[in-house]
């Protein structure tokens, strides 16, 4: 029998064999910023040197053999992939409709932008997925994009092939079980960003068709694009799956880590704001609004981590609403458009909102604010102040009627510092059946949590009365099937497409 | 008092490496490349691919880190990535053999001692690598079991669960106080 103290000891020593070499995080970090997938050759030689130094004689003829079947299954599959997807394309493509045809999944080296900018391939997904919509107790996505049909057992990265020169900003908006759009910034051979590209699929990422370009005009050469803010708070939207919208935004980083980081600060230094309008489901773009809200002294606002993420919705072709900041940046104000896009104006609000309204149809609408539910039944034209359950923070509506809400239960979410015990605690679940009228308050539900910084979650939604999906922000999410009584840790895998 | 501005700066190192100011990116990684490399190096058994994975993850974290939630933990999402790239790299090594550790000398210790440690070492390297990644994590490199479960996107239960296991496996008698 061995004691922890044997179990350090040999830890130390096992570690002291395998220690890291010289000028590691240097050269790890100059070959990330490069992004050259190429390995130095000396590392390569140093490499080697170690493999050869442990590996017996033995092991190569099965490696060899190992390397050989493994290439020639991969062949093989390649091939039929390849067979298949294009003969899918080839029949679902407009005849001269001028999408552009699916590239195989490569990534471009040396990456085409010039000279000091960095360019960032797509990458296969590699942690575990969070849920970004799910759409019935299967049916689900998540932001890579990933794909589940299990309830989040599973996810499969069914991302698009990746652009020259693309950027780390980008944007995802999942409308249905099939229907996706992704909106890629990236650079030329002259310049770090200057367009963006954006791809669609019809049938859950099997397919993906891509747009031609969209030039984003700058006020300055050293602005940056943004189709969204962080945590994905989305400019992106669809009505259908035809009608969409895509707002750039452009405009200086100007702060520095040591200066500070307002929520607000992107809204609050962007020089251009062009809204984009599709009518042919994202695959032609034409300008509809450039500056939408300036005629009102308004800039769009992005938002940071809402639940409902949304700083633009829709709820027709014609109108349509977008958070932004007038003036001085603070309260949030909601501009208007009933024009598809083309002219946007200030709708007053009796609470200032935090994110874009969710639309249920034309007329019944909500908006999530932080004083209350904001209800409209005429379509935006009027909103009522609903009251939200004391301390409750996540909202979610499946319909105008019925909805949800958690607050924090009779016992705090805490962890224990020196842990090792699970850290628990429990939460309290609010249901509406009256679109927020009056709000039935549950019993406290326990859930363990890991840490306290996952409180409140990020996600909430509920596909129907009983099934609901709940996601702390950081690993794995949870599920009920019970109306929110109980909550099971769901540990999804993720697979590549 | 500190640790609440250092939590600051991480945040604000954060939004500026997501608004992609490599600078920041690299003050806000580096500390965690060489943790990162130990960490691969206990999962893998090999220094080279340590280093592989160590680089192919800083590379996944750079591409990835717009979408990194500010409330979440820079080192435990990093160290995410590696343990998911080298159980990528685990799988990928269809003709994966188990690398026992040399037979270590000098050490000025009784022979059963020395053969006591030998028996662990050797047990060590049978364990699974995402058990050997959280008896590495835990009592090498002090995480809790909150940290451990973080970094291996398993829930702390299932990292305590883990670490039992492995101890078992390992025959290591674990006092309460010991945790």
């Amino acid at each position: 029998v061995n004691t922890v103290k044997d179990l350090r000891l040999v830890l130390s020593d096992e570690m002291r064999r395998l220690q890291p070499p010289a000028g590691l995080e240097t050269r790890v970090l100059q070959q990330a910023l490069n992004s050259s997938f190429t390995v130095d050759p000396a590392r390569r030689s140093e490499r080697g040197g170690s493999f050869r130094s442990w590996k017996s004689k033995s092991v190569e003829a099965p490696r060899l053999m190992a390397l050989v079947a493994a290439l020639l299954a991969v062949a093989i599959v390649v091939s039929l992939v390849f067979v298949a997807r294009g003969y899918h394309l080839l029949g679902s493509a407009p005849a001269g409709h001028g999408p552009h045809p699916l590239t195989p999944y490569t990534i471009p080296s040396p990456p085409s932008v010039a000279a000091g900018c960095s360019s960032l391939p797509r990458q296969w997904a590699s942690s575990p997925a969070h849920p970004a919509k799910m759409l019935s107790t299967t049916a689900g996505w998540a932001y890579g994009p990933m794909r589940t049909t299990d309830g989040g057992a599973h996810w499969l990265d069914v991302s698009p092939p990746s652009i020259p020169g693309r950027t780390v900003k980008n944007d995802e908006f999942f409308l249905d079980a099939t229907h996706a759009w992704v909106a890629e910034t990236a650079g030329s051979a002259t310049s770090c960003v200057d367009h963006v590209v954006t791809f669609k699929t019809a049938d859950g990422g099997v397919t993906w068709q891509q747009a031609a370009p969209i030039p984003v005009r700058f006020a300055a050469s050293t602005d940056v694009i943004w189709t969204g803010a962080a945590n994905h708070a989305s400019w992106f939207y669809f009505v259908d799956a035809q009608d969409g919208w895509l707002l750039l935004g452009s405009g200086p980083v100007s702060f520095t880590a040591s200066a500070g980081v307002d929520a607000s600060w992107i809204g609050a230094h962007w020089r251009v704001g062009d809204l984009y309008r599709t009518t042919d489901g994202g695959l032609h773009w034409t300008l509809a609004a450039a500056n939408p809200g300036s005629s009102a002294g308004c800039i769009p606002a992005a938002l940071n981590g809402r639940l409902h993420e949304s700083a633009m919705s829709f709820a027709s072709s014609t109108a349509g609403w977008m958070v932004a900041t007038c003036g001085t940046g603070n309260p949030l104000h909601l501009l208007v458009t009933h024009d598809g896009g083309l002219t946007w104006d200030k709708s007053a609000t009796p609470l200032a909102p935090n994110e874009a309204p969710l639309f249920f149809d034309k007329s019944h609408g909500l908006i999530f604010a932080d004083g209350g539910l904001l209800v409209t039944v005429d379509g935006g034209a009027n909103w009522t102040v609903r009251a939200k359950p004391a301390s409750s923070t996540p909202f979610d509506f499946t319909n105008p009627g019925q909805g949800w809400a958690i607050g924090t239960g009779d016992t705090n979410l805490q962890c224990s510092p020196t842990d090792l015990i699970p850290c628990s605690g429990n939460f309290r679940f609010y249901h509406s059946d009256d679109g927020g009228k009056t709000w039935v308050r549950g019993s406290t539900t326990s859930l363990e949590v890991p840490a306290t910084k996952w409180w409140p979650p990020s996600y909430l939604h509920f596909v129907d009365s009983q099934n609901g999906f709940l996601d702390p922000g950081d690993a794995g999410f949870f599920r009920s099937t019970d109306a929110g009584r109980t909550w099971k840790a769901v540990n999804g895998t993720v697979e590549r497409g | 008092v500190q640790q609440i501005a250092v939590l600051g700066a991480e945040e604000k190192l954060l939004a500026a490496a997501q608004a992609g100011d490599q600078a920041c990116f690299e003050r806000l990684i580096e500390p965690h490349i060489a943790v990162g490399y130990r960490l691969a190096a206990a999962m893998l058994s090999d220094a080279g691919q340590a280093e592989d994975a160590v680089q192919e993850a800083t590379l996944r974290a750079w591409r990835s880190i717009g979408r990194l939630r500010a409330s979440t933990r820079v080192k435990s999402w990093y160290l995410t990535i590696v343990a998911n790239r080298c159980r990528s790299m685990r799988s990928a090594r269809w003709w994966s053999v188990i690398r026992l550790p040399e037979t270590r000398s000098g050490l000025p210790s009784p022979a059963d001692d020395a053969d006591q440690r030998e028996d662990l070492s050797r047990a060590l390297a049978r364990l699974s690598p995402d058990e050997r990644a959280a008896v590495f994590l835990h009592f090498y490199e002090d995480m809790n079991s909150r940290e451990v479960g973080e970094a291996l996107g398993i829930t702390a239960t299932a990292a305590r669960s883990r670490i039992h296991r492995a101890l078992r496996r390992l025959r290591v008698d674990l006092a309460e106080e010991e945790l």
